[in-house]
């Protein structure tokens, strides 16, 4: 997994790489965490994840409630496939939308 | 799933299928009888919904179709019919099977009990209805419209995992991935339990699912897929075409936390997400025009706008409305009926046992102190704790009618199969005995049931020869008398013959006198080891237990058996027991320098012997007691104790069952209550002792097994006074006075 | 009870910890030579041995009630913390002399047996406890055939303690639980 961050004006651009399983599950995590507490605008870019696990994709929707609570907007700007498939098969695939949009209006 | 979860499971089961199985054999009798039925059906369906929550599917599938059943009979669709009694009967012990074979963890059933449901099935057809389907099989009934049946048209899974699932090497991604493959998958992912990212256990599984699934298998093929991650997880599998019923058992079912209503509605999938996220942006709307309302009501409106957007049916969301609250007042109920371990309320009788002593042994050092203050409120505290021992006593205390209830079946059961027509009367079942008596008199009371039956009660053909009515009557009673508690067994049947016993007993080697024995002496004979015959044992009696093995268990309880017969009307066995095997009061005796406890409720009267009556009882065994022969044991002698003499002797009178008998004794030390202690196996063989308990000065005192006592003195009397024999009566003791003066 | 034998018995229970206690046994021996650790007694001037890790208690005699219609080597029962335990008659069960007459120094012995599972107290007269020896394999030598009054059937073997010889019990034979309640039952005939 590589966590790349960029930021710029309060905005956090964090661009994931490779595989998200249980392996990478901490470290995952503590750059979530890392990237929520630098800006009050999160955008993740998960276009080049080539696996997700459920312990992964917990984070993903514990890290957006997070980010709501405190008033702070999270969005995944792109997911690959292997994401979009979990997505599906969770039956989530507008969950991140939902949010995104209820926390723009 | 906890042992001690499957433990009440097990107990709760039983209790439901007894209660099945005593409102069927009713409702044979009584077969308009709303509140039986309804019974039956609750039970049922209770034992249904319970074992769906220990994912015991073979219960929840065979039971499933019993309810179907039920109900149809519940609402009328279906008569009661006595082939429809018997099959139910055998379907109630079917579940029986089931849940034992779920309890002993064997999900696999063996073909023989697999065919034994599918035939029930069979049998159960025909009072199905025509139209209603079996669950596992499809059915196209319109979604809504269908009042409380309403029925689901996809497998519904339900999938909880153990926190620990991802670090063992599962993800609950692949198995839904597996099932996509199987069929048509749509999946609810519920992330309520989700903890905050601070706290998250990263590795953790905190997502369940609710799954609906289309698709052309079978239960078994789907359970197949969770194989691997059965131990890990709370997988329910919900066939096809399930009623209402079973969603309303599902939400029952979700564990105990506080919980939204559209959560409940949406675990059960009798929402989709989508739909609850349409009526959640409708309810915001709402929200913004009634900004005070409390949160619970705002959580029925949740369950309104679902059913007035004809999404659930407003009995789904009654049944989870009633959930919600249910959790909300468990405090309150849980206070009305506590289970509690056995173990521990032994442990609560045993110290109440100590507190007696350790009292006994104040009691005692107050009554050495003299003083006036002291004595007083040892005497309000003896008081106390006598309450207390009661009280301790009484929770262990059960009334014996479920016991007797039991043999409704037995009879309704046995008599079948013996071609013979017998009914059952049970009176005295509010009769109330100790919960270790209850639990041992079963086998030995089966026996003698099972023995009148066979022997007892004659042929329908005999009876009316006899002048008898065709059906026979067999009496269970019970009922309290002198501290202990009496059952009864009795049959109208042929009654024991002298001569036939007398004869087999002479077969058997065993040394009788014929003329001499009385009629009960010779009836008792039946009681003998090795009496009982190959041709007395048939399959129904029984597996080659004779009534030996019924006296002896009886005896182990501290209890006696009696036989009571007439040619030609009948036969009555009594049992007498002890009300409970902890406690006693006692009476305290001297002999010889030891104390001796004759348990109270046997002594029937104390008399001091004036010197004349004690030279008369120096040369005989019996005395003359107000006309009445009194046959007696000087302890001393008898227990062989060689100090010296005493000048004083008394004898106290202790009755046992209709037989009298004295005990010779130095000094009367008055009464107690005390708690008998086990002798160990070293000394348990021991005749003529039951037990021994602790004094207030801490020694041990022995307890006098009275009904052995009295059988000695009545021998050694017999011995003495050769005459001495009932001929022809089976009224023992009073009835020799006129003998003998 | 519990508190009438302590209260009674202070030296006793001295004794029993001077036995039983540490200090006693680091006297000098060397532990590695010592080997099994025996509990020494006396009945009628015959010294007797067994393990030490088959004594549950020592306690002074007393409290004892005699049960009628018992065979002699069932000396009576008495109140262990408010259960009843069966207190054997040694000398009898032994088939010797009678042991001595009671002195201060007469005391119970309880063990713990095992029966189908089920553990029992049994205590046993005894007319004084000495001390726990080691005593080494090398010096346990062979139940004789002859020349001990008592059934070889009831020795594990002849301990050697400074030219001493101990007889060692075999404990599961003395006090079989089986045999003591077929001996008791017996006597009921």
């Amino acid at each position: 997994m590589q966590f790349n961050v960029e930021i710029k004006d309060d905005v956090c651009d964090a661009v994931v790489e490779g595989e998200l399983t249980i392996y990478h599950v901490n470290e995952f995590k503590k750059e979530l965490e890392e990237a929520i507490k630098q800006a009050s605008h999160v955008n993740l870019n998960l276009a080049s994840v080539s696996e997700i696990d459920t312990s992964c994709f917990q984070l993903l929707i514990q890290a957006q409630t997070n980010c709501l609570e405190n008033d702070k907007k999270f969005k995944l700007v792109s997911v690959s496939p292997a994401v979009k498939e979990v997505m599906e098969i969770f039956g989530l695939e507008r969950h991140f939308d939902d949010f995104d949009n209820r926390a723009i209006n | 799933m906890g042992d001690s979860a499957v433990e009440s499971f097990e107990h709760e089961a039983s209790e439901l299928l007894n209660l099945m199985e005593e409102s069927l054999l009713r409702l044979e009798n009584e077969p308009d009888d709303d509140t039986l039925i309804n019974a039956i059906f609750r039970a049922a369906h209770t034992i249904k919904g319970t074992g769906g929550v220990f994912g015991f599917d073979n219960i929840v599938e065979f039971t499933h179709i019993v309810e179907n059943v039920l109900d149809r009979v519940r609402v009328g669709d279906t008569q009661i019919e006595s082939n429809l009694i018997a099959v139910l009967l055998s379907c109630r012990d079917h579940m029986g099977v089931l849940v034992q074979l779920a309890i002993n963890g064997d999900q696999e059933l063996s073909d023989e009990i697999r065919q034994e449901g599918v035939s029930l099935i069979t049998q159960l057809s025909p009072f199905l209805d025509p139209h209603a389907t079996i669950a596992g099989q499809a059915d196209d009934s319109n979604l809504i419209d269908k009042g409380h049946s309403e029925v689901f048209d996809n497998w519904h899974i339900s999938m909880h995992f153990d926190r620990e699932v991802l670090q063992n090497g599962m993800d609950p991604i692949s198995f839904i991935r597996y099932l996509r493959r199987m069929g048509e998958v749509s999946v609810t992912t519920l992330y309520g339990e989700l903890p905050s990212l601070k706290i998250t256990e990263p590795e953790h599984c905190y997502l369940s699912f609710e799954v609906n699934f289309e698709g052309e298998v079978d239960c078994q093929q789907l359970e197949s897929v969770f194989e691997f991650v059965k131990e890990m997880s709370d997988i329910h599998i919900l066939p096809p075409t399930s009623k209402y019923d079973l969603f309303a058992e599902m939400i029952e079912q979700l564990p105990d936390e506080e919980m939204r209503l559209s959560e409940i509605l949406v675990k059960c999938g009798a929402v989709t997400d989508a739909e609850l996220q349409e009526v959640l942006l409708k309810q915001s709307q709402l929200l913004s025009d009634v900004l005070s309302q409390a949160s619970g009501e705002m959580e029925i409106k949740i369950g309104q706008l679902l059913v007035d957007k004809h999404v659930v049916k407003q009995s789904v969301v009654d049944a989870a409305l009633a959930k919600q609250e249910r959790i909300m007042d468990q405090t309150k109920s849980a206070n009305r009926v506590i289970r509690v371990d056995a173990s521990k309320l032994d442990k609560l009788i045993n110290l109440v046992g100590e507190l007696v002593i350790a009292g006994a042994s104040s009691n005692l050092l107050a009554h050495k102190l003299g003083d006036e203050k002291l004595l007083e409120s040892m005497s309000s505290v003896g008081r106390l704790v006598d309450d207390i021992r009661d009280n301790a006593l009484n929770l262990r205390m059960v009334q014996i009618g479920e016991t007797f209830t039991r043999f409704q079946r037995v009879v309704r059961d046995v008599s079948k199969e013996l071609g013979k027509s017998i009914k059952l009367e049970i009176s005295g079942a509010d009769t109330e005995l100790d919960k270790t008596v209850v639990e041992r008199i079963g086998d030995p009371l089966m026996h003698l049931v099972r023995n009148s039956m066979d022997h007892g009660i004659e042929s329908a053909d005999e009876r009316r020869i006899a002048g008898k009515s065709e059906q026979g009557i067999l009496k269970l009673n019970a009922f309290h008398d002198s501290g202990s508690i009496v059952i009864e067994v009795t049959d109208d049947g042929r009654g024991l013959s002298r001569e036939k016993i007398l004869a087999k007993a002479k077969e058997r080697g065993m040394n009788v006198d014929e003329v001499n024995m009385s009629d009960n002496d010779v009836y008792h004979l039946i009681f003998e080891a090795g009496f009982s015959t190959v041709e007395q044992v048939t399959n129904l009696s029984g597996r080659g237990v004779g009534m030996d093995v019924v006296r002896r268990n009886i005896e182990a309880l501290r209890g006696a058996v009696d036989i009571d017969s007439k040619l030609g009307e009948g036969t009555t066995v009594s049992i007498r027991l002890p009300l409970t095997l902890a406690i006693i009061d006692g009476f305290l005796v001297g002999v010889g320098g030891s104390s001796y406890v004759i348990p109270l409720d046997t002594i029937h009267e104390c008399i001091e012997l004036n010197a004349e009556e004690q030279k008369e009882v120096a040369v005989q065994s019996y005395i003359n007691l107000r006309g009445e022969v009194l046959p007696f044991l000087r302890l001393r002698e008898f227990f062989n104790d060689r100090n010296s003499e005493v000048n004083r002797e008394n004898i106290v009178v202790v009755q046992f069952g209709n037989q009298k008998a004295g005990f010779v004794v130095d000094e009367l030390l008055g009464e107690f209550q005390t708690v008998i202690k086990p002798m160990g196996k070293i000394l348990q063989k021991l005749k003529g002792i039951s037990g021994a308990t602790i004094l207030g000065t801490g020694d041990v005192a022995v307890i006098l097994d009275v009904p052995n006592l009295v059988q000695r003195a009545t021998e050694q009397a017999e011995k003495m006074y050769g005459r001495m024999h009932r001929a022809d009566s089976s009224k023992p003791s009073n009835d020799e006075a006129p003998i003998l003066h | 009870m519990s508190e009438l034998n302590r209260s009674s018995a202070p030296s006793l229970n001295e004794l029993a910890e001077g036995i039983l206690g540490e200090e006693l046994i680091e006297g000098g021996i060397d532990r590695d030579m010592e080997g099994d650790k025996f509990l020494t007694f006396r009945l009628n001037n015959t010294a007797y041995g067994v393990e030490i890790t088959r004594i549950k208690e020592i306690i002074e005699y007393g409290g004892i009630t005699r049960i009628p219609m018992t065979p002699p080597s069932i000396r009576g029962v008495l109140n262990l913390r408010g259960n009843v335990v069966p207190i054997v008659d040694l000398a009898e069960r032994l088939e010797c002399d009678a042991g001595s007459e009671l002195s201060r120094r007469t005391c119970v012995i309880i063990t713990e047996m095992e029966d189908e599972g089920e553990v029992m107290d049994i205590g046993f007269v005894v007319d004084a406890v000495e001390q726990v020896v080691g005593i080494h394999e090398d010096n346990i030598e062979a139940t004789p055939s002859f020349g001990t009054k008592i059934k070889s059937d009831y020795i594990s073997g002849m301990g050697n303690v400074d030219e001493e010889f101990i007889i060692l019990l075999d404990m599961d034979r003395v006090f079989s639980v089986t045999e003591l309640a077929t001996l008791v039952e017996t006597a009921m005939k």
